[in-house]
């Protein structure tokens, strides 16, 4: 497991009192975390906390008001979204959000060309996605529409993957899915982080997030309000649900 | 009796090959960014007007490539310079309407300044002069050398959207802007890329017009509320819906001048607009944010 001192020493991303909000309503007051190359982060907490425009704000689309967002050294705080994306950051958006009339191969496409110069790689990705996710193989010529809700997230997931296969945003990979769904998603997780990949996570359900992240941070009302290894915090629960009231 | 409906048929099919290519771009921009061209009929004109000059130097064909590169750069300029900044601001609503306005008023107006306000008309391509004996009927080969353009070009253009890689992404900016850049695609440059598509498209329109409608600076907005009845009719953002809106309004005109009165196409242009907004408000094959 990565030292998470090491991690926030050196960290392949780091927020440094960023702060975000919609219109006139602020929703982020100087969030200042880390993510260590190779780690996974969970950032826990209650609906409309600031969970996703943390999220929203590292990828542009919701641009931190103040602050930095710095990405392998680069300030990326004022790139927008699709400079950002092409840095390698990989996004599944809370509710999927697929292109729902296109294929499988179709929304796998789009990241792809976007952030891959050599074309040649293509049956490469694709390999390794239907080896993570082999429910996608068969479903590869089917509109994104006619998946179900788990192969849905599968591929919401692997389009993060081919965008970005070094560092993964994920809002919410676990809601609203069957527990056997659930565990095939926390495994793939669990086997990308294996491989190396960063991934910082959503979550509110604490179970399935201490399933795949090292450390995690808690938010609440828009600020960090606990911070630690899973580990340490699985051992004072008491105080995370009092602090957060996040599904156990 | 039979001859003349079928005459007028085609004739409506040339209108609406028309009315097709123009709306075509009119429909495409307004999917991908949601945005109202105003100042769309302008490239119509301009592409009348330039081959006016352009014709007898060049031929048809080199006129309707100069053209078409011409108008997409105009489009192009516009769409940087004007549109864009406003997008940008998420002031894509009445902001682009009343800048389009400004850009098509002004337009005219500089047109009458260079050519003058007298209607021309045309000269029809050598070799699409003669005729063609259809059965019965004797048409202009122009006439269906337009309509078989017009065939082939919307073809082409369903196949860019839905097979290529260019498609697929101008789809997704279509489907969800946010989320396609987030994947990194390059919504901006796509989106500019799409509006000179548009606006090529609508000066290879007044090119293939000129030599069928009069050309005149107040072409630039007289087409543009039956455009927008085409758009909205076949759903907006549907190409489909502009092949088929626009082959019902061209023959709703044909019809309604051959047999009633000069002004009952349009007449019956609206009440068939209206009436079916109230029955499909999306329009005929209208969905959300999508080119198909």
């Amino acid at each position: 497991m990565p030292d998470p001192a090491a991690a926030d020493a050196q960290p392949m991303l780091h927020l440094e009192n960023v702060g975000a909000a919609y219109g006139d309503s602020i929703v982020l007051w100087d969030v200042s975390l880390g993510v260590g190359r190779g780690e996974a982060v969970a950032l826990l907490g209650r609906n409309g906390m600031g969970k996703t425009t943390t999220l929203l704000a590292i990828i542009g689309l919701n641009p931190a008001r103040h602050g930095r967002i710095v990405f392998k050294g680069e300030d990326i705080t004022r790139l927008r979204p699709f400079e950002i994306a092409r840095r390698g950051i990989g996004y599944a958006p809370e509710g999927r959000q697929l292109f729902a009339p296109l294929t499988v191969l179709q929304n796998l496409r789009i990241p792809f060309v976007n952030k891959h110069e050599d074309r040649r790689r293509w049956p490469a990705q694709l390999e390794r996605i239907f080896d993570l996710f082999p429910a996608l193989a068969a479903r590869r010529s089917q509109p994104a529409a006619n998946l179900s809700g788990g192969e849905q997230q599968m591929l919401a997931i692997a389009r993060a993957l081919v965008g970005g296969d070094a560092f993964l945003l994920l809002d919410e990979p676990t809601e609203g899915l069957a527990p056997t769904v659930v565990t095939t998603i926390v495994e793939a997780l669990q086997r990308l982080k294996g491989e190396g990949v960063t991934i910082l996570l959503v979550e509110q359900n604490m179970h399935h997030a201490f399933a795949i992240a090292d450390r995690a941070y808690i938010i609440e009302k828009g600020r960090i309000s606990l911070s630690g290894s899973t580990a340490e915090l699985e051992r004072d629960v008491e105080r995370l649900q009092r602090h957060v009231g996040v599904e156990a | 009796m039979r001859t003349s409906i079928v005459l007028q048929a085609l004739n409506g099919l040339t209108i609406g090959a028309i009315y097709i290519l123009l709306a075509s771009g009119l429909t495409i921009v307004f999917g991908l960014q949601g945005i109202v061209n105003v100042a769309h009929g302008v490239f119509y004109m301009l592409g009348a007007y330039l081959a006016i000059d352009l014709y007898s130097r060049l031929g048809f064909v080199p006129t309707l490539i100069v053209v078409f590169v011409v108008t997409a750069l105009l489009g192009l300029g516009l769409e940087l310079t004007g549109i864009r900044p406003l997008v940008r601001w998420k002031r894509h609503g009445i902001q682009v309407l009343v800048l389009t306005l400004g850009v098509a008023i002004i337009a005219v107006e500089v047109t009458k300044l260079i050519w003058g306000p007298v209607p021309q008309l045309l000269e029809v391509p050598r070799g699409l002069s003669g005729t063609v004996r259809l059965g019965p009927i004797i048409y202009p080969a122009y006439w269906l050398f337009v309509m078989g353009f017009t065939a082939a070009f919307m073809a082409l253009l369903a196949l860019a959207f839905n097979r290529t890689t260019l498609g697929i992404l101008v789809q997704s900016i279509a489907l969800n802007s946010d989320i396609s850049q987030a994947m990194g695609t390059n919504a901006p440059r796509i989106n500019s890329m799409v509006f000179a598509l548009g606006t090529g498209i609508a000066g290879v329109a007044g090119v293939l017009a000129g030599p069928i409608l009069s050309v005149y600076p107040g072409m630039a907005f007289d087409l543009l509320m039956i455009l927008f009845v085409v758009v909205i009719l076949g759903g907006l953002g549907s190409l489909l819906g502009v092949v088929v809106a626009g082959i019902l309004i061209g023959m709703l005109n044909a019809f309604g001048v051959a047999y009633l009165t000069g002004t009952a196409g349009n007449i019956f242009a609206f009440v068939v607009m209206i009436a079916l907004l109230v029955l499909r408000p999306l329009g005929l094959f209208g969905k959300a944010g999508i080119l198909k």
